[in-house]
């Protein structure tokens, strides 16, 4: 399958620092990929993600998206729609006091005629699952809810990619399953290729690919079950691996026969029933 | 979740309030031009009428829109006593020392208080039926034109309609940093008055630097999101002129030949001021 985003010795430095932020970064993600990308605060997840969608160019080295490269100024808006960003904080990054207006901003932004654009608005909230809402005020949903707003308004501009940057940080455990689901399920049915961003291990453990960072670097990249096996390394870069992994882990530890590779509660489950 | 409502905005179905926004501000500023020019009492009364007739098609209780009156009661009571004691042109009814009150001294008060009642009720109407979102966007339509000369019409009404959206989430983080503050022994409403500047600046200085941390977000995500100013980009909503604009543009035209038909008639019988 070909890459949608190839990413070629990339570095980073901020402007006024004295430090580069991300370091030789190379990485290359599939089409319909779901890669989520784990680490410690201020390692640089946001940076990569900001790299990849165009709000922040590489100093050095190169980043391309759907064959266009980032550092080409007037391909910036075709990039942008391409790959959508929804970002941490909620209230942030809605725009418009109605719903449904705030989902069409990026495609008014990118001139969509007004019928084709009520019709990619009405998508775009179906495929989230929030019709319904339509004609609220973005004060008055939850924070999932205003997530997945979030989405729709990606959506709307029709992306390949969608990013997450850490969007369920905010978010309580309803939010944060209600946004996981919705990511999945556009990953699935769409085959929107997806860069999902957390801190949350148990967020991981349905992705296809898993990179973890560190100080600017890929540190570890595999998945789920190659990442969370090789409990050394997590613990060197003190993450932690996955409720369930755990326990499986510690019952193996003690002798128990269960699967140590284990990842979500249900397999959990089916290991704790055979020992039974 | 707190619900602050903006503006004086009465959410109801009337047929006001399914008109354009457009045709609304211009009426509205019809309506305001023609109370300002009406020279008489039958003219002003005429104002009323229309006034109040309008409001009760828009379903607003005149008690909501009489409310609007209660925060500019000081000026028209000033304008009033202005009028009241320096027009001195006519019979004198009262006269102490240097004060002198003339009988076309009261007509004229009296006259200008109407006036300025129903100019502050009659801009109400448009607030009152027209949501903040649609009377930015109509001024944005309103005022498109004016891009040529370049007037910022985008700019405006983009940063109105953002500063719409904050209102309500600055609002509650003043109230939130405010009971924090206060659980550490801050006083907002009491005490001395350098010990409630203080108060105040540290409520102020989080709420700045947490707006400034929003602004760039938002910045941020609207970069994101492929915005590059109001250059070719198309509305979700268009507004459009149906058949009742049409036939509030002729109401208020006839209203308009009303009070011009007074004017020129009538004011030649009971001239005021
Ligand atoms: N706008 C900025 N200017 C200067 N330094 C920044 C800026 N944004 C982030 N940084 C720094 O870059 C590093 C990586 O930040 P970031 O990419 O936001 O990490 P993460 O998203 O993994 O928490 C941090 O040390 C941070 O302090
Ligand atoms: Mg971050």
């Amino acid at each position: 399958m070909q890459n949608i985003i190839e990413i070629k010795q990339a570095s980073y430095k901020y402007e006024d620092e004295s430090q580069e932020v991300l370091h030789q970064i190379d990485l290359n993600v599939k089409k319909g990929e779901f890669l989520c990308v784990l680490g410690h605060n201020g390692c640089g997840k946001s940076t990569l993600a900001k790299l990849i969608n165009g709000l922040l160019i590489p100093t050095s080295g190169s980043v391309t998206v759907c064959s266009m490269d980032t550092r080409n100024e007037e391909l910036l808006i075709p990039i942008r729609s391409r790959a959508g960003m929804v970002f941490q904080n909620p209230d942030n990054q809605m725009v418009a006091t109605i719903v449904e207006e705030d989902v069409a901003f990026g495609p008014e932004n990118l001139g969509v005629e007004q019928a084709e654009l009520r019709q990619r608005v009405d998508n775009a909230l179906d495929a989230v699952d929030m019709r319904q809402f339509a004609l609220s005020a973005p004060n008055r949903l939850s924070g999932g809810q205003k997530q997945r707003i979030a989405i729709a308004g990606i959506i709307a501009m029709e992306p390949e990619i969608i990013i997450m940057d850490e969007a369920t940080s905010m978010l309580d455990p309803k939010g944060r399953r209600e946004v996981l689901e919705t990511v999945h399920r556009l990953n699935k049915e769409k085959g929107i290729t997806v860069v999902y961003i957390t801190h949350f291990m148990e967020e991981t453990v349905l992705a296809d690919r898993i990179i973890v960072m560190s100080g600017g670097k890929i540190e570890a990249e595999g998945t789920p079950k190659e990442i969370f096996a090789n409990t050394e390394k997590i613990n060197q870069l003190a993450l932690e691996v996955p409720p369930s992994t755990k326990i499986a882990q510690k019952l193996a530890e003690n002798g128990f026969n269960v699967d140590a590779n284990i990842l979500q509660p249900e397999e959990l489950l089916e290991e704790l029933c055979q020992l039974v | 979740m707190k619900d602050i409502t903006l503006g004086q905005y009465y959410p109801v179905k009337s047929p006001v309030h399914s008109l354009d926004p457009r045709t609304k501000i211009i009426l509205t500023v019809l309506l305001i031009v023609f109370v300002f020019i009406s020279k008489t009492f039958a003219g002003l009364g005429i104002c009323a009428l229309f006034i109040l007739l309008v409001d009760f098609i828009a379903r607003i209780p005149l008690k909501n829109l009489l409310k609007s009156l209660k925060a500019i009661g000081f000026i028209i009571f000033f304008t009033f006593l202005l009028n009241l004691f320096f027009f001195t042109q006519g019979n004198a009814v009262f006269e102490y020392g240097i004060i002198k009150i003339t009988d076309s001294g009261i007509t004229r008060a009296v006259f200008m208080a109407i006036r300025l009642i129903l100019l502050i009720v009659g801009a109400g109407l448009l607030t009152f039926t027209t949501s903040p979102i649609e009377l930015t966007d109509g001024l944005e339509r309103l005022f498109t034109p004016l891009k040529v000369i370049g007037f910022p019409a985008h700019e405006i009404a983009m940063m109105m309609s953002i500063a719409l959206r904050f209102i309500p989430i600055l609002s509650e983080e003043t109230d939130k940093i405010m009971k924090a503050q206060s659980a550490r022994g801050a006083v907002f409403d009491q005490g001395k008055l350098t010990k409630r500047v203080k108060a105040i600046v540290a409520l102020l200085i989080p709420l700045l630097v947490s707006a400034f941390h929003r602004a760039l977000e938002l910045a941020n995500a609207m970069e994101a999101r492929c915005y590059h100013g109001g250059e070719g980009r198309t509305r979700l909503k268009v507004l459009k002129m149906t058949k009742k604009d049409a036939l509030a543009f002729a109401i208020m035209g006839i209203f308009c030949l009303i009070i011009v038909v007074d004017n020129l008639i009538l004011s030649k019988i009971f001239l005021v001021g």
